[in-house]
């Protein structure tokens, strides 16, 4: 029924597969090109060797030109002779000013690293894109990764150190620095505690490496808010040493998940996202069904054939019952086939193709059991693959936070280096953690903003943001890639790599660091692999093997714990999935994103079922106080449908003190909340309803469909026939002789996982409008992601649908517009003319689906607006008064048409890609000519899933969708389309 | 009682009526050439101040270098780009290198700063060019800049309001001479209209040129 | 001898509109209503420099007091000219008493609704863009747009109820001007009446021009109100989609004209002493049957917009249901009780004779139908196709203050109208009275 797309397959999508030329550069190869050898040789006295234009005095010159890249303002320039022409010194080598570059490199998250593709027009990175050969992205994206980008220009981010708050030189900061290193030499570090994020990073494992052999007196510790030592302390009961699972769900028939969002969140869920989506489509295939059992709704549930929500022990429980029935196929004891039951008994018949996954938010049992239950399926090495632990930093309890707090305690810090992190806001409340750090006579801490942490410490050193940075970050799956600067350092700044090499007294800067690294990896093929792996940002074959595990003995979990009573006491904690754990406060897209369940912005909030909620009189917008060991917090609730009762969840990442002008003082701060202890759900919280409210910000107030032919949902199995109703128009119809574009969003594939709103903002200048803009209802997201609940509250099933501009055949739009602003392209575009709306926005009322947005204010001028530098400068920058909407990205069909004349050649199909669908993980967004028979987009025009939406209007939208296959439910393998 | 208006008042009442009106009409006329003028549209001025007193015509008609020389991205860039202090050095270290009137150059070259040279064909930001389609369809440069090459100061030789680069995109036969590369998909053709139809939208969508 | 009578009669008449005493209470309602007209020139002020986004509009709420405002005093203008127009052709006894305050109040209505238009926009100084000129840029409106039709809409009433109103006070500015003391008022005077000397001639040329405007109106007020209408039934907003619109506005808008008819007509007797004599009972009595009929066609036209919203299909229902039980009931059904159920007192003749009734009723009309054109228009507007957009709307202060100001700016011309001008036409009165002195 469905799969014709031929999607998934990433460099197909680009048209840049390994065989091609490729898209993009790196920098070296430009630095090392003819004509900077030719500079060298010409007779300037300061181009006289060619290392003179390195890849900085390269950055240099593009960013120099900057001005040329057209900041677009607001308004038509003042000066009567326009804005001046810049007359470079000189021009970068293969770079033509306003012709954007790409470059591969690597960001980070959890500390795994994410290949991206950063795109630069003169110098000034404005998006960010997956890379297409990285494992970990396949060309997909998540939000954090295209918003990394505005980040890079926050105008709150550090720029000069500081000490005892006052501002230093760098000077001064280096002096200090080397005067440690020198101490600490001497003394072999003793006194040196050093606090570090978990990050797989080689060339920082083998700095620290190097300084333990140094400075072999110096204590080390990791820490991070989301990656505590669970997984390997699961991993370790059952395999005898930590390991971690890297999922193939190409390969998985049936899948359970506990807890976690393996498709939406964690390590490596873009390419899950991406594998998943491809099973689902693989014709040859039976269509996976995934159970979910998890407490608060995540995008794997919303996703799931079937959903438990369970609070966390009831979790445990089905964990144990399901080993247990996997194990022994005795008849399950309830005549009536428990849900345990019936789940073990599809894994059974799912043998290796079963997978169960936990999440890590689970006990250690939970996760071992999960790991139990995959060896038992003979799993191992065909779903899930366990390999040697990712992240190197060890993750034993002489290295945890824990241990610092105590040896703080016990007064044998002298020194504390916390290099990256944040600890003073998010380590668990129990530590008082800054309250310690005040405590250690010198402290330093290298960090992005001069945040929490940096307030208590004595000495702040600004950190580079990794676009600006050298570094290699290793995968999920092991795949190591490279990570190279895309613009000159916007501040005089360290990274963490920096102070490590100082402490241990390595020359060099990040450049050289790297390549000392993988020097010592590649030895004599170095210099025929580095520029390749600089070029595609991956290195080619460095996935992890899997790991040779002795055959496990069928491990058995301890019996379960005393039961938790019951009680609404459960408090479980979750990373938030707009700011994560807190370091995105600060970024105005992610912040005015709406959640995906909740459409919440600008803050978070406690979920809680209903029942759970009216036992305890509260409603949503009510604010509560949770009482824990004598730790208080107070938190707006959230009646959250689908949530599991007898519990709440909490996400962690807001309530920010010192995050920047946007991220601080939005939402609640849970960390005080959480316990060094149990890091992720909390019994025995006491709730009290206090009275006062809080005027939480949705983007969406009714969450049925009303009945309506909104999102369309068709039976996994048989045919789909919808009755076809003749059109009728009083008006001609258009006719096109050339392209006719057109897009297809396959409502199966969306996760809902919101990272095309976000590539669309980041594409299209799209304003940042501001909490109170947003309560007013004047959010600007051209595209967004409407989230619909159907069935009953409690259970309920979630739909997503994005809603771009329908860029309809006969659009309601077109005919009111007094001026001719918004008019129809013979392409069929529906194509609107900023410069010359004047505001009446009448078309907005008759734009059934209400996707045209109105500059209410000068949004783009006026806090919190992103700042010009990370405009893109192919895209009109609006001004107040005017309507705007979505464009199918035209500048980029411009760009493509442009490319093609001037080639003389058709445009070929897939050649234009729309910001959404470039970023889409499961490549549900298809775009293209529907009027080329062989083009993606006409196929799945051709598919019987797809339908218009509100069709009854006979606005013949251009953008369709592909209904949604319905879950397979519970019980019997199977189901095939 | 005394006479209020003289016997002439209804003729110089009617009179004043239609001098109203005709001054009315004067007006909006007078109005409706002078948006059209040249003099609105800046068309014969030349830059003020430009950091060099640069002559085209010494360059081009004297020395005879090619406008792609020191422009060299307008073959195949949206901006026709700008000629780099360097590229001027390459002539310049030698001739006139002594020069006051050459000193923005050679600070230009030894800090790396850029030139700022006064615009004299600016579009609005709202309107997006591209030098190198419109060349490759077979526009000249002086079909848009003029007799550059005769030009002591460089000067605005078109209104470019929108009407003036409409009356090409709605006809652009007469302007461009397109020819076809090898291996194109089609036979090399003078309307580039038809070409454009082939290839691309009509050059009238709002699109081409505003995004 | 009846000339003599006549004579002073109509010296009389033609004084008291004028009387020097217009005393305390004229003097505070204009310094109050000048006030808001201050306020409404700082809040046009706030939108030009600051922007819309002053006001509570948002997606899907794009229009709220703005146009709604609009639409009122559309309605009110209309109906105003709309009664003067007919009185005037058919020589009706009350056009004495009415006509001339009646066209003051049409003018004074569209001048305040033409504020609203203007100022929606998003760049209010591109107004002109709706205009078919030949601009450099050679873009021409979209002629198939309400919108535009409503460009010209405007300005055909703005120019027609001038004349209606000027082409009545010709001969009276005749009079002034004879009986002006100053002679500059007497140029000033004497430059207006454009040399009229009441000869026959002057008065046959103006009764033809006179009726030519008026029976111009007639078709022009129904026009108006149906491009108005057109600005809501043109779109796919299921309870704006509905070709009974028009009728809806021409009606209302009809009624609430007389409903400030009546206002103005007792706001005077009970203010000018004596010109009970020229606005008599039988002329209230007259007045408010009339609005009385208006108001029940405006029942009738209420319950077929339930009706015909009832038996289309379910998306009108839900919205119909929608304004009558949801969030923004209220307006509906103080439109209802205002508009409908409030003129139903006008059954008694006491009530039609009675000043204070006169005001009351009067006020509570107009309120009605301006709470029924937010109904249409923000409770209309609340329920579409995708529950995922719908939101709530609340005005703000600024749109208060753009409200009231243009109140305060009607008021202000009107009392400056009864300062200046004769509020009741002397000839048509001199008319009248000679032919029933010579009868």
């Amino acid at each position: 029924m469905t799969g014709e797309e031929d999607d998934g397959r990433p460099s197909d999508v680009t048209g840049s597969g390994p065989c091609e030329t490729r898209l993009w550069r790196s920098l070296e190869e430009l630095a090392g090109s003819e004509e900077v050898r030719r500079f060298g040789g010409a007779e300037f006295p300061e181009a006289a060797t060619p290392e003179t234009i390195d890849r900085r005095a390269l950055l240099n010159l593009m960013t120099a030109s900057l001005a040329l890249g057209g900041l677009t303002g607001c308004a038509v320039n003042r000066q009567p002779w326009g804005a001046p022409l810049l007359a470079q010194p000189r021009l970068a080598p293969q770079h033509t000013p306003g012709v954007p570059l790409i470059f591969a490199t690597s960001l980070e998250l959890d500390g795994l690293g994410r290949g991206v593709l950063v795109r630069s027009h003169d110098g000034r990175p404005v998006k960010i894109d997956g890379n297409p050969l990285h494992p970990a992205s396949l060309g997909g994206t998540d939000v954090f990764m295209q918003a990394e980008v505005l980040s890079l220009y926050d105008p709150d981010r550090s720029t000069v150190p500081m000490a005892g708050g006052m501002r230093r030189s760098w000077d001064d900061a280096s002096l200090y620095v080397t005067q440690l290193s020198h101490q600490f030499q001497a003394n072999a570090g003793r006194g040196l505690h050093i606090l570090l994020e978990p990050c797989a990073s080689p060339t920082r494992d083998r700095l620290i490496a190097l300084a333990r052999q140094t400075l072999p007196e110096a204590r080390w510790y990791f820490h991070a808010p989301l990656t505590d030592g669970n997984t390997h302390v699961a991993t370790a009961r059952v395999f005898g040493r930590p390991l971690d699972p890297v999922l193939d769900l190409m390969q998985a028939d049936v899948i359970l998940t506990l807890g976690g969002d393996p498709l939406g969140a964690g390590a490596g869920h873009i390419r899950y996202a991406a594998d998943y989506a491809q099973r689902r489509h693989a014709r040859d295939r039976p269509l996976p069904r995934l159970y979910s059992a998890e407490t608060s709704p995540s995008l794997t549930g919303a996703r799931a054939d079937h959903r438990l929500a369970l609070p966390p022990r009831e979790i445990e429980a089905l964990a144990r019952q399901v080993l247990d029935l996997v194990r022994n196929a005795a008849p399950p004891p309830a005549a009536p086939q428990s849900l345990a039951a019936i789940i073990a008994g599809d894994l059974r018949r799912a043998g290796a193709g079963g997978l169960v996954v936990p999440g890590r938010e689970q006990a250690a049992d939970v996760q071992a059991i999960a790991h139990a239950i995959n060896v038992e399926l003979g799993a191992v090495n065909r779903t899930v693959r366990y390999v040697e632990p990712i992240i190197q930093a060890s993750t034993d309890q002489s290295s945890s936070l824990l241990a610092l707090a105590e040896a703080i305690g016990r007064g044998v810090v002298d020194t504390l280096l916390i290099l990256g992190g944040n600890p003073a806001y998010d380590a668990p409340g129990d530590l008082e953690f800054a309250d310690l750090i005040g405590r250690v006579p010198s402290s330093l801490h290298l960090s992005y903003y001069f945040d929490e942490t940096s307030r208590v410490c004595r000495w702040h050193l600004p950190a580079r943001h990794a676009l600006e940075s050298w570094g290699d970050l290793r995968a999920f799956d092991g795949t190591a890639g490279l990570r190279q600067p895309v613009t000159v350092p916007l501040v005089e700044a360290m990274t963490a790599e920096d102070v490590l090499a100082q402490l241990v007294g390595e020359a060099g800067d990040g450049h050289a660091h790297v390549q000392a690294t993988w020097r010592e990896v590649w030895g004599e093929e170095f210099d025929a692999r580095w520029p390749t792996a600089l070029e595609d940002g991956v290195i080619a074959g460095s996935a992890a093997p899997a790991a040779s595990l002795a055959a496990p003995v069928g491990w058995s979990p301890p019996p379960a714990g005393p039961p938790v009573a019951a009680g609404y006491s459960m408090v479980v904690f979750a990373p938030d999935p707009s700011v994560w754990d807190g370091r995105f406060a600060n970024n105005g897209w992610l912040q005015e994103l709406p959640k995906p369940f909740t459409k919440q912005v600008w803050g978070n909030a406690a979920l809680m079922a209903s029942d759970t909620a009216s036992a305890l009189g509260l409603a949503t917008g009510d604010i509560a106080t949770f009482t824990h060991g004598g730790r208080t917090i107070e938190a707006p609730i959230w009646i959250m449908p689908g949530h599991a009762p007898d519990a709440v969840t909490m996400t962690l990442g807001y309530g920010r003190r010192a995050a920047g002008r946007q991220g601080s003082q939005r939402g609640f701060d849970a960390y005080p909340l959480r316990s060094s202890r149990e890091l992720w759900a909390l019994a025995g919280v006491t709730i009290a309803a206090n009275g006062r409210r809080d005027a939480l910000i949705s983007t969406q107030h009714h969450h049925g469909m009303e009945g309506r032919d909104i999102v369309r949902v068709v039976p996994a199995t048989g045919p789909v026939n919808w009755p076809v109703e003749p059109r009728r128009s009083m008006y001609p119809d258009y006719v096109y002789d050339g392209n006719a574009w057109g897009m297809s969003i396959d409502l199966d594939l969306c996760l809902g996982c919101n990272a095309c709103v976000v590539a669309c903002q980041a594409e299209n200048n799209v304003p940042i409008v501001g909490p109170d803009e947003v309560a007013q209802g004047r959010e600007m997201h051209w595209l967004r992601i409407d989230r619909y609940f159907a069935g009953v509250p409690d259970a309920p099933e979630t739909y997503f649908q994005p809603v771009p501009c329908m860029h309809c055949e006969k659009a309601p739009c077109e005919v009111v517009c007094p001026v001719n602003a918004t008019v129809h392209s013979s392409e069929g575009l529906n194509e609107m003319t900023y410069n010359r709306c004047v505001g009446t926005r009448t078309c907005s009322n008759n734009c059934p689906y209400k996707v045209r947005r109105f500059n209410w204010f000068n949004y783009n001028q006026k806090p919190p607006a992103a700042p010009d530098a990370v405009q893109n400068p192919e895209v009109t920058v609006r001004w107040r008064g005017v309507v705007e909407k979505c464009t199918y990205c035209v500048h980029r069909i411009s760009t493509a048409r442009i490319a093609a004349k001037m080639e003389g050649r058709p445009i070929r199909d897939g050649e234009v890609m729309t910001a959404c669908q470039q970023a889409c993980p499961t490549r549900a967004i298809v775009f293209g000519n529907i009027n080329d028979p062989d083009s993606a987009v006409y196929r799945c025009r051709e598919n019987p899933r797809s339908y218009e939406l509100l069709k009854d209007l006979n606005t013949r939208p251009r953008t369709t969708y592909l209904a949604r296959i319905a879950g397979l439910g519970r019980g019997s393998v199977g189901g095939t389309r | 009682m005394v006479q209020l208006f003289r016997p002439q008042a209804d003729t110089a009442f009617r009179l004043w009526v239609i001098a109203s009106a005709v001054v009315v009409i004067i007006v909006l006329g007078a109005g409706y050439i002078y948006v059209r003028s040249d003099a609105f549209w800046r068309v014969g001025a030349t830059a003020p101040m430009q950091p060099i007193p640069f002559r085209h015509d010494l360059h081009v008609a004297g020395v005879g270098i090619a406008c792609a020389f020191c422009h060299s991205t307008a073959e195949r860039a949206a901006h026709a780009g700008m000629p780099t202090a360097h590229a001027c050095l390459t002539c310049h270290s030698q001739i006139l290198q002594g020069a006051t009137v050459m000193e923005p150059l050679r600070t230009s070259a030894a800090l790396g700063t850029p030139i700022a040279w006064t615009s004299v064909t600016r579009l609005p930001n709202f309107a997006y060019f591209h030098h190198g389609v419109h060349i490759r369809s077979g526009v000249t440069c002086e079909t848009c800049h003029g007799r550059v090459d005769q030009m002591r100061e460089t000067e605005k030789v078109h209104t470019m309001s929108m009407a003036w680069c409409l009356d090409c995109h709605r006809n652009p036969a007469p302007n461009a001479v397109r020819t076809e590369p090898e291996g194109s998909a089609v036979e090399g053709s003078r309307d580039s209209l038809k070409v454009s139809e082939i290839f691309a939208a009509p050059l009238t969508n709002c699109s081409v040129c505003h995004r | 001898m009846t000339d003599s009578r006549v004579e002073r009669s109509a010296t009389e008449a033609a004084r008291i509109p004028l009387s020097p005493r217009y005393g305390r209470g004229w003097l505070a309602a204009l310094i109050a209503s000048v006030l808001m007209v201050l306020v409404l020139a700082y809040v046009i002020a706030e939108l030009v420099v600051a922007g819309i986004g002053i006001w509570g509009t948002n997606i899907p709420f794009v229009w709220g007091f703005d146009l709604s405002n609009y639409v009122w005093w559309i309605g009110l203008a209309n109906g105003c000219s709309l009664f003067a127009a007919i009185l005037v052709l058919r020589r009706h006894s009350l056009r004495t008493a009415i006509n001339r305050f009646a066209e003051g109040l049409a003018l004074f209505a569209v001048i305040c609704a033409a504020i609203f238009p203007l100022f929606h926009l998003g760049r209010p100084w591109l107004f002109y863009w709706t205009f078919p000129y030949p601009a450099t840029f050679q873009v021409w409106p979209q002629f198939r747009s309400p919108l535009t039709w409503d460009f010209w809409a405007i300005i055909t009433h703005l120019i027609v109820t001038t004349m209606l109103w000027y082409v009545g006070l010709l001969p009276d500015l005749a009079t002034l001007r004879d009986r002006a003391r100053t002679p500059v008022a007497r140029r000033v005077f004497g430059s207006f009446a454009l040399g009229w000397r009441s000869s026959v001639r002057h008065w046959a040329f103006h009764q033809r021009a006179y009726r030519l405007v008026a029976i111009a109106v007639i078709p022009l007020a129904l026009v108006i109100q149906s491009t108005v209408a057109f600005e809501f039934a043109i779109t796919l907003v299921p309870s704006w989609h509905e070709t009974r619109l028009p009728l809806h506005y021409v009606v209302s808008g009809l009624e609430s004209g007389l409903g400030l008819i009546l206002l103005a007509a007792a706001a005077l007797r009970g203010s000018l002493r004596g010109i009970d004599r020229f606005i008599d009972d039988e002329d209230m009595n007259l007045i408010g049957k009339l609005l009385l009929a208006n108001a029940l066609v405006a029942c009738l036209v209420y319950a077929g917009e339930v009706a015909s919203a009832l038996l289309a299909g379910p998306l009108m229902v839900e919205a119909i249901l929608n304004r009558l039980v949801g969030h923004y009931a209220g307006l509906y059904w103080g439109a209802i009780a205002l508009s409908v159920l409030l003129p139903q007192a006008l059954w008694s003749s006491r009530m039609r004779r009675s000043n204070p009734a006169g005001i009351l009723i009067g006020l509570g009309v107009i309120a009605g139908i301006w709470l029924d054109r937010l109904s249409i228009i923000v409770g209309g507007m609340q329920r579409d196709y995708l529950p995922s957009t719908w939101r709530i709307y609340a005005p703000t202060q600024p749109e208060w203050a753009l409200f009231l100001g243009s109140i305060g700016l009607f008021a202000a011309m009107f009392l400056l109208l009864m300062r200046f001008l004769p509020v009741v036409s002397m000839s048509e009165t001199r008319h009248d009275e000679y032919r029933e002195a010579s009868s």
